[in-house]
């Protein structure tokens, strides 16, 4: 475990030497191949037809599939974060265990984005793509609950675990027709009548888990069993993306029969997805969002949460993604405004006057100290 | 619990009158200058405030870039038990709407088109007040036991004020039970209320029939 961790520690350092500074160059790239090198301060367009396939309207934030709907088109900014996330998943291969990387930063400055961006890169590189929307779903909005027939105690998940394989599904569409091509290890008994046999294409899995609800949650483990031991084999690169992934090691709102709240290790799906982190297998690059709202609280006016991975994580899992490569997002800088500034004036979406001139650009940049999120905001009503 | 009665008592709960008395000395303090361009000047030399002390500015009169008389007289109007940030936000998002239901039809029109749609949510709202402006108002007069319904004439600042109210008012009504929400009613009706239709314009124009039915009360101003 500590020998591999520091092999991945050599890594992310000769990998952060790769960083370079702002380029002052401000050119839109379509071209999927240019993807191959992101750029830092670059504008990429993703596709419409692309953002659709990896379901962008539902994994970005609101404000910003909002402005996709309303501009017909989806434009980010590469910042550093990406392309560090970039370079790390260039030097995946088949020998190296997972890259863990956990995106942190405060509330606001692209973490959820880094990761929509960095699931596109995946799919420009015909990788797997595992994304999960919120690690919170799975543990506060669980909608209908199963007792486990594989492991007794456990908690299923019926719906939680249909969306997982149709979003699975959707997403990997560019590389469906591989994925028909890998075959199961061995035979799956999902119930008494409902079988799945050594050699089959493991997309039979995934229909399986949607036609039958009841078989979901156990269909999500054998796919993502099937898809380590592949990436394992070589077979093919998966990238696991979790937003607000330490919700993984938080409170939940399931209840056991005794009315008592159960742990986040008695559910079937969360239990899985842990296993997805585990640096056991290789040829993957899991990334994850510490994100602060699984312990902050809006009514509790006098705790301000802290945004660090270690308190996020908490001490359990901290323990179990550990060693990961941090990766920091932070507030923008002039440049960068600037580029979103030009961006918005180009697209004629700053309509009023006042907006558009110089004093304008200068007091959207400070009133929004920087903070993409607010800047976005700022920009949406001017 | 906590919560209830911290709500309890930061609201006035039991006294429904104004201040009376200020925290600022009317004889010691003058109002600020919250105007950039203002402040760069030197001050006249007679000017008061040369040798009295001045007001702090208050919290919604911050000299940014999109101040505007009408939208911050609109957020005030519309506040509901002191709660103006939830105001501000409710109108600032109607803003928002409205920029993006007009970018929308901007980006689909042609050319010529284009020039006739207008892109900023602030034109569209002052517009849409403004035609709201009513010309009378009716209030209850008593003469020998009875109360008429007597037209008076109204100032500028007045008829703005009783624009957003007729306007805040029918939001308030539609936006009841939570099924739909007063910032896309509000920018529906700011919308509306621009090109002269909508259901203020038909409020004002309904104002305006009942003060020439009540015509004939004219005579009981006094």
């Amino acid at each position: 475990m500590k020998s591999s961790g520091r092999v991945i520690w050599s890594v992310s350092q000769t990998v952060g030497c790769r960083r370079i500074g702002i380029v002052g160059s401000r050119h839109l790239s379509t071209e999927p191949n240019i993807q191959k090198n992101v750029e830092v301060g670059t504008l990429q367009e993703i596709q419409m037809s692309v953002a659709k396939q990896l379901n962008m309207k539902n994994h970005l934030p609101s404000p910003m599939s909002k402005q996709m709907e309303t501009l017909g088109e989806l434009v980010t900014l590469i910042r550093d974060p990406m392309v560090e996330i970039a370079s790390c998943m260039r030097v995946i291969d088949k020998k190296l265990p997972t890259l863990r990387l956990v995106l942190w930063g405060p509330f606001g400055t692209g973490k959820t984005v880094t990761l929509n961006q960095a699931v596109h890169h995946a799919y420009n590189n015909n990788w797997a793509i595992v994304h999960l929307r919120s690690a919170m779903e799975l543990t506060r909005r669980v909608k209908e609950i199963e007792m486990s027939s594989f492991v007794s105690g456990r908690i299923n998940d019926p719906s939680n675990a249909v969306s997982i394989l149709q979003n699975f599904k959707q997403q990997n569409q560019h590389i469906w027709k591989l994925l028909g091509d890998l075959l199961t290890e061995k035979d799956y008994e999902w119930s008494k009548s409902e079988r799945t046999m050594q050699g089959k294409p493991i997309t039979e899995i995934i229909e399986m888990g949607i036609t039958a609800p009841y078989l979901a949650s156990d269909c999500v483990g054998a796919l993502f069993r099937e898809l380590r031991r592949h990436a394992k084999d070589d077979k093919l690169k998966v990238l696991v993306a979790v937003d607000d992934a330490n919700s993984l090691w938080g409170k939940t709102l399931v209840k056991r029969a005794d009315r008592t709240y159960a742990s986040p290790s008695d559910l079937t799906l969360v239990v899985h997805f842990r296993r997805l982190f585990a640096n056991d297998w290789t040829n993957g690059c899991v990334l994850m969002v510490a994100d602060k709202k699984e312990v902050s609280d809006a009514r509790n006016e006098l705790r301000v949460s802290r945004y660090t991975p270690l308190e996020l994580f908490g001490e359990e899992g901290f323990e179990y993604v550990e060693p990961f490569v941090p990766i920091e997002t932070t507030n923008y800088s002039e440049s960068e405004t600037d580029k979103i500034y030009k961006y918005y004036v180009n697209k004629n979406w700053l309509a009023s006057k006042a907006a558009r001139s110089e004093e304008g650009r200068k007091q959207l940049m400070h009133l929004s100290a920087f903070n993409p999120y607010y800047y976005e905001r700022l920009c949406a009503f001017n | 619990m906590s919560t209830k009665l911290a709500r309890f008592a930061q609201k006035r709960w039991i006294s429904s009158t104004t201040s009376t008395s200020n925290m600022y000395d009317p004889r010691l303090f003058r109002e600020p200058i919250s105007d950039v361009q203002e402040l760069r000047k030197p001050l006249d030399a007679d000017d008061e405030r040369n040798f009295l002390f001045v007001k702090a500015m208050k919290s919604d009169a911050t000299p940014v870039f999109y101040r505007d008389h009408v939208i911050d007289k609109l957020i005030r109007v519309c506040t509901k038990d002191g709660e103006k940030e939830t105001s501000r936000k409710n109108v600032l998002s109607a803003l928002e709407i409205i920029k993006r239901r007009q970018y929308k039809a901007w980006a689909k029109a042609t050319d010529e088109e284009k020039q006739s749609i207008e892109l900023d949510p602030f034109v569209i709202a002052r517009k849409g007040i403004r035609n709201c402006h009513p010309l009378m108002k009716l209030q209850g007069v008593t003469r020998g036991g009875t109360t008429y319904q007597v037209p008076f004439p109204i100032e500028e600042p007045e008829a703005e004020f009783r624009a957003m109210k007729m306007m805040r008012d029918i939001c308030r009504l539609r936006s009841k039970h939570g099924e739909t929400h007063f910032k896309d009613i509000l920018a529906t009706e700011l919308l509306a209320a621009s090109q002269n239709e909508g259901s203020t314009i038909q409020a004002k124009q309904e104002l305006h029939k009942t003060c020439e039915a009540n015509r004939a009360y004219a005579h009981y101003r006094a």
